[in-house]
């Protein structure tokens, strides 16, 4: 009972909300075979997953987008910045566990979660926090003789846009392949080589080392309002919920409030002693959960 | 009464709906709209 069968209902739960999260945000089907976008009011509408809204499928927008494009336009992106810290402080990086459509690739591709729980190194963990903060000062910097574009995580990092957006527009519109160039061979490079290899060794390397929303969705793990509750008196020290977390955290030793936590909630499922609960946390008895 | 650090999910999420209802005063959503409507071939590497 363990990687991605710890849970069971759980686990199954958990698949079935990724899938339906991952067809909601990419709704708009006709869109794949004719290489169009939808242009309907939803696209106004931030998600808190990755998923490019020039992905041909998809009715709402991604805030990492739409806070670049904000900046771009010179101004503060109230409303992108607002929306995810709002959704991060109800429920820390839930979504990047639950709903993100590019989490659901990367746990498809890699295969059972248990034979990819190596650490990855600190260095690249930060990796996302760097992201984060640079994501919104180098939006702003005037493009040179060399850069294209300015939502320059977009243009040069993003793999989900590389997936959603890119292949399934190349495939559907014949006349985007003359564009082919060096841009799209590095960002199918960074797919392949960081994504979809790192995924055989790392469970989800891109959350993990790379991801924006992630890192600013994991900002607010350690006070959510909503999170892992950990009974310590019910508490058996058998080690399942730390055996079973994909991320190589010790849920009982604070792990749970770790930036790293995506909350797929593994670790809840795993506890037969019910020691581990998701819920708010001033329902603890006494205030002294943690 | 939400205990210890806990306290601050709150305070961060009420901050956040503000900020989130000013860009929506400020109308930034229709900023968004437009941006997501359009075919931004840079953003797919294509160009």
């Amino acid at each position: 009972m363990r990687g991605d069968r710890v849970g069971g209902n759980l686990g199954r739960r958990r698949r079935w909300t990724q899938w339906v999260a991952t067809l909601v945000a990419n709704a708009y089907i006709p869109g794949f075979y004719l290489g169009a976008l939808y242009r309907g009011p939803l696209k106004a509408a931030c998600i808190p997953v990755l998923n490019c809204y020039s992905c041909p499928g998809a009715i709402f927008s991604c805030p990492i987008g739409a806070a670049q494009n904000a900046v771009v336009r010179g101004y503060f992106p109230f409303y992108a910045v607002g929306f995810l810290a709002a959704v991060g402080a109800m429920v820390g990086r839930l979504p990047c566990g639950w709903l993100c459509p590019f989490g659901l690739f990367q746990d498809l591709i890699g295969g059972r979660a248990d034979r990819r729980r190596r650490p990855l190194p600190r260095p690249v963990a930060w990796g996302k926090y760097a992201v984060l903060a640079l994501l919104l000062p180098v939006a702003a910097l005037p493009s040179g003789p060399l850069d294209i574009g300015y939502e320059r995580f977009c243009t040069y990092l993003c793999p989900s846009g590389t997936l959603g957006g890119s292949i399934p527009l190349l495939i559907a519109d014949p006349t985007l392949r003359t564009l082919i160039g060096p841009l799209l061979a590095w960002r199918v490079l960074l797919l392949a080589g960081v994504v979809v290899a790192g995924a055989a060794f790392f469970y989800r390397p891109f959350c993990r080392s790379l991801c924006p929303l992630g890192a600013g969705l994991g900002l607010m793990n350690r006070c959510s309002v909503l999170g892992i509750r950990t009974d310590p008196s019910a508490c058996i020290d058998c080690g399942a919920c730390a055996r079973a977390c994909p991320v190589n955290l010790d849920p009982v030793a604070g792990g749970t409030q770790n930036g790293e936590c995506i909350r797929c909630l593994r670790c809840v499922g795993a506890c037969e002693a019910g020691a581990l609960e998701f819920g708010r946390h001033a329902m603890c008895a006494g205030g002294d959960c943690r | 009464m939400a205990p210890g650090r806990y306290r601050w999910g709150y305070i961060f999420f009420a901050a956040a709906l503000v900020a989130t209802a000013l860009g929506l005063f400020r109308g930034e959503h229709l900023g968004v709209l437009d941006k997501a409507i359009t075919l931004c071939l840079e953003c797919l590497g294509l160009r």
